[in-house]
């Protein structure tokens, strides 16, 4: 499978007074999974609905594989997309489905295929009225997954998954993209995608506030690291060394900027007996808050 | 094209609506069929001058058949607007447009596929006027006229009728997309501000010719019988004509909500 590559160039969408996002910029590469994150209200529906055309940009321009959206031959076999998770609740799953095949040119055959791809056979003659949250989640990406797509465009598609969904979800979307699919997904949470994705865009209050891949997101990390030690006084004067040291107690100091190795180094170095080394620098959810918080 | 209409087609029958209004209508049909034939032969019929009212029996048989059609045009009205409203309500816009992001297309497709509901609307509500008007008559002793061709005239122009307002209810629902707002409104309009209008356009010369332009008047004049007109207050077009200018109010709202909510932001 060869996805193609998702651009976003200079997005900016106005609803009346509300500047929703502003000069959107990023791209999706295929083979790899990128995570769009932000909080809530951050601009990430809208610009996944911009990209599918289903809202029309203020200014700049979106393309899938070169072009927009709605200029595509048939846009639901090149992009499966799922936004939020609506259906008509007396329609059963598979009904439902078969509502879109004609669309997408897919058989009815495909339309048992995908649902028990994404799990939901047992329910496929269901209303979907009395689905849960994660079973409409389900039905979204399978709707997603009719045209047969090299790419996928899921916003928020963790919520309401119950964990053992959600290393369900893991596992699938990785298999798309190792195939050789691009996946677009987007998520609040980072520890909930951390697992999941190749590459971080993160937008807060309608910009993009930082784009790389995950590792080197994780370089961004402060980093610092804490010790104990029974020797206060060889402690005092070690703390008294080290620039931004601060003892927690006569026995505890922590060091900003320090990796546990350099500490204790300078430790052994000062001749301080250790009991405990930890690292206590920023974690990959706290550099991401850092980022979101930030002002632009 | 006909992938989108095969879409649509398969949206119409993957619910109930469609057979669910369909039984109501018959329902209503039967009934005014029933208690017209009933209160026209078995009531009161003298006159304000104390003279019986002599109603010659192929106008009762007329009326009698007619009847549904007057107020169970409401049913495929409703259809009509709901298989475009729904995908609001239940927000299922959004996986239409991104199966077939051409919306012209899509409102196209609606209209075509109500076409066959549209016609079985139309010809159930005839087909249920006779089946319970024609036994009411003869049982209350008056004479069935199923021989007579004005009687099969006004059957076909009751399907006809009943056809264009599902066409109607699909080009407001486009142009409205308020499930409840579209409809109560329509409802609102035929029966109880045009029925108003043309009251007063009765009393003014001048725009009486312009009320038969109504929507309401027009539906009556594809039939061509009708309380109004029965009462004398009202003039109607001829029932070709009516019938245009019906499917026309259906496709310039279609064509206004193509420009409008079909040209809105789905967010
Ligand atoms: N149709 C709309 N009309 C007005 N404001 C909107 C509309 N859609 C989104 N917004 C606003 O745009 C901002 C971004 O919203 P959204 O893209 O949904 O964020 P996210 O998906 O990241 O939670 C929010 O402030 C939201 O209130
Ligand atoms: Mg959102």
């Amino acid at each position: 499978m060869d996805g193609p590559l998702i651009e976003i160039a200079g997005l900016t969408k106005t609803f009346g007074a509300v500047t929703a996002i502003q000069d959107v910029s990023f791209v999706a590469e295929p083979g790899r999974v990128t995570g769009f994150l932000g909080p809530n209200g951050a601009g990430k529906s809208t610009t996944l609905r911009t990209l599918l055309g289903l809202v029309s940009p203020t200014a700049g321009e979106a393309r899938i594989g070169g072009r927009p959206y709605p200029d595509l031959d048939r846009p639901a076999a090149l992009v499966g997309a799922q936004l939020e998770t609506a259906f008509h609740p007396g329609r059963t799953a598979l009904d439902h489905l078969r509502t879109v095949a004609p669309l997408v040119g897919a058989s009815d055959d495909r339309c048992d295929e995908v649902i028990a791809t994404v799990g939901l056979t047992e329910a496929a003659r269901r209303r979907v009225g009395g689905f849960s949250m994660g079973m409409r989640q389900r039905l979204g990406l399978a709707t997603a997954l009719l045209g047969d797509p090299s790419a996928l465009v899921l916003d928020e598609p963790a919520n309401g998954l119950d964990p053992a969904g959600i290393t369900w979800m893991r596992g699938f979307v990785r298999a798309f993209a190792a195939h050789g699919g691009t996946v677009l997904l987007s998520s609040h949470l980072l520890g909930e995608v951390e697992q999941t994705v190749d590459d971080v865009v993160i937008i807060a209050r309608g910009r993009v506030r930082h784009a790389s891949s995950l590792a080197e997101l994780r370089d961004l990390a402060h980093p610092a690291a804490s010790l104990a030690s029974p020797d206060a006084a060889r402690l005092a004067r070690l703390a008294d060394a080290l620039p931004g040291a601060t003892l927690t107690s006569p026995h505890d100091l922590t060091v900003p900027q320090l990796t546990p190795a350099e500490l204790g180094a300078h430790a052994f170095a000062a001749g301080v007996e250790v009991h405990r080394l930890t690292e206590t620098g920023e974690t990959l959810e706290q550099v991401f808050l850092r980022l979101t918080e930030e002002a632009a | 094209m006909s992938a989108a209409i095969r879409s649509e087609l398969r949206k119409i029958l993957t619910t109930r609506l469609w057979w669910a209004l369909l039984a109501m209508m018959a329902v209503a049909v039967a009934f005014f069929a029933v208690v017209f034939a009933l209160a026209l032969t078995l009531g009161d019929t003298t006159g304000p001058d104390g003279q019986p009212l002599a109603i010659e029996p192929s106008h009762l048989a007329l009326t009698v058949y007619t009847a549904g059609v007057s107020l169970a045009y409401v049913f495929p009205l409703a259809f009509g607007a709901i298989i475009v409203t729904s995908e609001f309500r239940h927000r299922t816009i959004a996986t239409t447009l991104l199966a077939e992001p051409r919306r012209a297309r899509v409102i196209t497709a609606k209209l075509l596929a109500a076409i066959p509901f549209a016609l079985l609307y139309g010809l159930v509500a005839a087909a249920v006027a006779v089946a319970a008007g024609a036994p009411a008559l003869a049982l209350a002793g008056a004479e069935t006229m199923l021989g007579d061709a004005e009687v099969w005239r006004a059957l076909g122009a009751t399907v006809a009728a009943m056809a264009a307002w599902t066409l109607v209810g699909v080009g407001f629902g486009t142009a409205v997309t308020h499930q409840v707002g579209v409809i109560v409104g329509l409802i609102v309009w035929t029966q109880l501000v045009e029925p108003l209008v043309r009251l007063a356009a009765g009393f003014w010369s001048a725009a009486a010719p312009i009320a038969r332009f109504l929507p309401g008047a027009a539906g009556e004049a594809v039939v061509g019988t009708s309380f109004y007109s029965a009462s004398g207050l009202a003039t109607l077009l001829p029932a070709w004509a009516g019938l245009l200018v019906l499917l026309g109010y259906g496709l310039v709202a279609a064509a206004i909500g193509w420009r409008t909510t079909f040209r809105h932001d789905i967010s």
